[in-house]
């Protein structure tokens, strides 16, 4: 099955075009074109043409392209691979040819277009993802090429990591003129930088558009929609229907085009979003304090209630011990000080093989828990180990296949599948099981926003059926949207918890956990909402409250 | 999380600028010594040496209370295996059943002991004074191929990752609910499949894209010489320490055949 389908795209010197389309859309095949990997090394069949500088990529290896085309890609873990920075950007260049001094003198130069002088004797593994990710796009730029290929270079990182190799790709855009093309979700981010949008359907080049500030000229398309910014997008197509580019906007277009503001806010408020169940507790964290062997405090001084029926967001910067807390909960690893119970089970006694029939963990990573050679075996593998009958095993397994629609690829390895669906295959799995709690660790994390809704769909449905969810992630949308509690962790310890609402309405605590409340809540913000209303936490809540929304019967 | 695999302790004593390969020169001349004057003096001394120069060096005492730790049960082992096996001639000092201790066993099972010690430290004194950047490059200059220490380098880079990869997938498979823990040998062992297979899959995806990125940043393109940006340069000091290194070995081969 064809990955690409009459691709036609052509990027010019200085010009910024950023690729989107949904996960499997062909975004890396396309960008994995641009030095010939695809299909060299890639395998597979190509038809047309792809010309770098004129020269056409299928004549010449992919290393021949190194001084043309410098390339970034997703996870920093597997691009970094020296001892230190400065070997890691010499790299390149010594395969180049060029001399010692100069490499010397372009170390320096691509370290300071990255904001990261000083660490030119440091070791990859000990940077933070950001740091990471800004190294390899120092190296990819050392070579001076003429077009930069970043392959959704921020997905694995946290809030902070993001904003800060979006805010290196701005200052280097002010200084060189060389052409980048970036793969990414990150509407908000790039409607501001880029030039063009290219988006990918299915394959194809459904829409290239928008010379600089001209985004609102996109054709009409409603899936265009979707692809908005989260939120924002809901409320364009709303109440701005004829100018659908603003879907793509920045919030403060949008806000202007929605002034003058006209706040009408419903008598009784918004209903609490969720009410919290008082049910019994499921989760109790009692003065947890977790050191590593190598002396790394992790939690400190930790305490928690988590009752039944919860849907609980656990929010804060990488580092914060949100993994760390799961791991605990999950008994993998033992307190230092202080207890867990769950279900009223201590975890220091209690096996984890015993735990893993009340909690389930759906690792950040699909990769580190597929290991079947069927789908239909990886979802069997929790219920066998947690001692189904076969008749039950298959049950579940049927009823999970039913629900991800993965029937068709029952049988198939799962480990070949494409990334969203190794991340369904993961989570149906780790659900199968039936635990009384689910721990999600960024479940959503390099989905785009269509497959990322349709899983936290199915949390949901958990959810309301009972199970007691516990979702880590830095989509603050889906924090607002669907969580009733959030914990916010900093440097190990509790700093806020309290409802979503009460969250946002703290710019203190989101500053100090350095998140930003979600699209719609600024939005609102910058129209002025009134008091009363904020923070307003969803586009529903939003059109309620403006006078002359759909909703609006007075 | 992760456990150290990096044994450098940073720092910016004489010892940590040296030149890797004199340092190296320095490990094999103490071997050396250590071979040629075997008496139990002269592995007293290399270690009260190599103690003084680790931490004078800076590294904290308790990377030397490791080392020792590490070394102890060979350092116990060895003498009592010597005294059983070469008893040697001679008056008994000391008859413990069927073993007869010799003032010479005595000696020499010590000797052997402390002078793999000795070994040990001035091995670990390079370990902790080099970081492996360093190490890669003195072995490269010192003529090993290019591919070589490329390798070498990406498995002192991965070895780590690799065990936290590992640690995670043991973590993410005992959340669903396998037992690592119990039942028979065999059964603990097949217990491990789902940890290998999945590791294995992550690493074999990990070195796809570490390739392509190899690749992608010019790892041998057709025509061209490959530079290399670091290299090492020997200072005064460098030479110094390398001449004194070299009349002192010279000596010391002469004090041996004629002395």
């Amino acid at each position: 099955m064809p990955v690409l389908r009459g691709v036609d795209l052509r990027v010019d010197r200085g010009e910024f075009v950023a690729l989107m389309g949904r996960t499997g859309a062909g975004k890396t095949t396309l960008c994995l074109s641009f030095n010939g990997l695809v299909p060299q090394a890639t395998g597979g069949v190509i038809r047309g043409r792809v010309l770098v500088q004129g020269r056409d990529t299928r004549r010449f290896p992919p290393a021949s392209f190194a001084r043309d085309v410098g390339m970034v890609f997703q996870d920093p873990e597997s691009q970094l691979f020296q001892l230190t920075v400065e070997d890691e950007i010499a790299f390149g260049l010594e395969n180049l040819g060029v001399p010692p001094d100069e490499i010397d003198r372009r170390i320096d130069w691509a370290l300071s277009l990255v904001g990261m002088e000083g660490y030119r004797r440091r070791s990859p593994r000990r940077l933070s993802g950001g740091q990471m990710q800004r190294i390899a796009i120092a190296a990819a730029l050392a070579t001076r090429p003429a077009l930069l290929v970043l392959d959704e270079p921020t997905t694995h990182l946290d809030p902070r990591g993001k904003s800060e190799v979006f805010h290196s790709l701005r200052h280097l855009r002010q200084i060189l003129d060389c052409a980048v093309v970036m793969a990414t979700q990150d509407v908000e981010w790039i409607v501001s930088e880029t030039h063009r949008v290219a988006m990918l359907l299915e394959g194809r080049l459904a829409f290239v558009g928008g010379e600089g500030d001209g985004l609102d000229d996109l054709r009409e398309a409603h899936w265009l929609y979707e692809y908005g910014i989260p939120q924002v997008n809901r409320i364009v197509q709303v109440l701005l229907p004829s100018s659908i580019g603003l879907s793509f906007a920045s919030i403060p277009k949008v806000a202007e085009a929605l002034r003058p503001a006209r706040w009408h806010p419903p008598e009784r408020g918004f209903l609490p979003a969720n009410s919290p169940p008082d049910g019994p507790s499921v989760v109790k964290v009692e003065g947890l304090d977790f050191v590593y062997p190598n002396g790394v405090r992790a939690l400190s001084g930790l305490s928690l209630d988590i009752k039944e029926g919860e849907y609980v967001a656990l929010i804060g910067p990488n580092g914060a011990g949100k993994s760390t807390l799961a791991r605990v909960i999950m008994g993998l690893l033992s307190p230092t000080q202080g207890r867990v119970l769950v279900c009223g089970q201590d975890t220091r006694s209690t096996p984890v093989s015993q735990l893993a029939r009340l909690v389930g963990y759906a690792f950040q990573n699909p990769d580190h828990q597929i290991f079947s050679p069927t789908v239909r075996e990886e979802i069997a593998f929790g219920p066998r180990n947690v001692g189904c009958t076969d008749a039950e095993v298959r049950e579940i397994v049927d009823a999970m296949l039913a629900r991800f629609h993965l029937e068709p690829l029952a049988d198939i390895p799962p480990s070949i599948l494409g990334y969203g669906l190794r991340r369904k295959v993961a989570v149906a799995a780790v659900a199968a099981v039936r635990p009384r709690v689910l721990i999600l660790d960024e479940p959503t994390g390099g989905l785009d926003r269509v497959s990322a809704n349709e899983l936290l769909d199915f949390v949901d449905e958990l959810h309301q059926q009972g199970t007691t969810i516990i979702l880590i992630t830095h989509d603050m949308t889906t924090v607002a949207e669907r969580a009733h509690r959030c914990i916010v962790l900093v440097d190990g310890r509790l700093l806020f918890d309290d409802t979503p609402r009460q969250v946002f309405d703290r710019p203190d605590i989101l500053k100090a956990a350095s998140l930003m409340p979600p699209p719609v809540t600024r939005l609102a913000q910058a129209l002025d909402a009134p008091p009363e209303i904020s923070p307003i936490l969803t586009a529903e809540e939003f059109l309620q409250a403006w006078a002359g929304g759909p909703d609006d019967e007075r | 999380m992760s456990a150290d695999y990096d044994l450098y302790v940073p720092g910016s004593s004489l010892l940590h600028r040296l030149d890797p390969r004199v340092k190296l020169l320095l490990v094999l001349e103490t071997v050396i010594w250590l071979f040629l004057f075997s008496h139990i003096a002269t592995a007293l001394t290399a270690l009260l040496i190599t103690h003084v120069l680790i931490l004078g060096a800076g590294i904290p005492g308790r990377h030397l209370r490791r080392v020792w730790r590490l070394m102890l049960p060979l350092t116990l082992l060895i003498p009592i295996l010597w005294w059983i096996f070469q008893p040697g001639v001679g008056p008994a000092v000391l008859t413990l059943g069927p073993i007869r201790l010799t003032w010479d066993a005595l000696l020499q099972g010590t000797m052997v002991a402390l002078r793999l010690d000795a070994m040990a430290f001035i091995m670990f004194l390079w370990l902790f004074t080099t970081d492996q950047a360093t190490m890669v490059r003195g072995l490269a200059a010192l003529g090993l191929p290019y591919t070589w220490s490329l390798t070498l380098s990406l498995a002192l880079r991965y070895i780590p990752t690799i065990a936290e990869l590992y640690q995670q997938v043991v973590d993410a498979q005992r959340a669903r609910g396998l037992d690592l823990d119990t039942g028979s040998f065999w059964r603990r062992l097949r217990a491990h499949e789902p940890i290998l297979v999945a590791v294995i899959i992550s690493a074999l995806r990990t070195s796809q894209s570490l390739a392509w990125s190899m690749e992608a940043r010019g790892l041998g393109a057709p025509g061209i010489r490959r530079t290399q940006f670091r290299q090492l340069h020997f200072n005064r000091l460098d030479w110094l320490i390398t001449a004194t290194l070299l009349i002192l070995l010279a000596g010391s081969l002469l004090i041996y055949r004629w002395g």
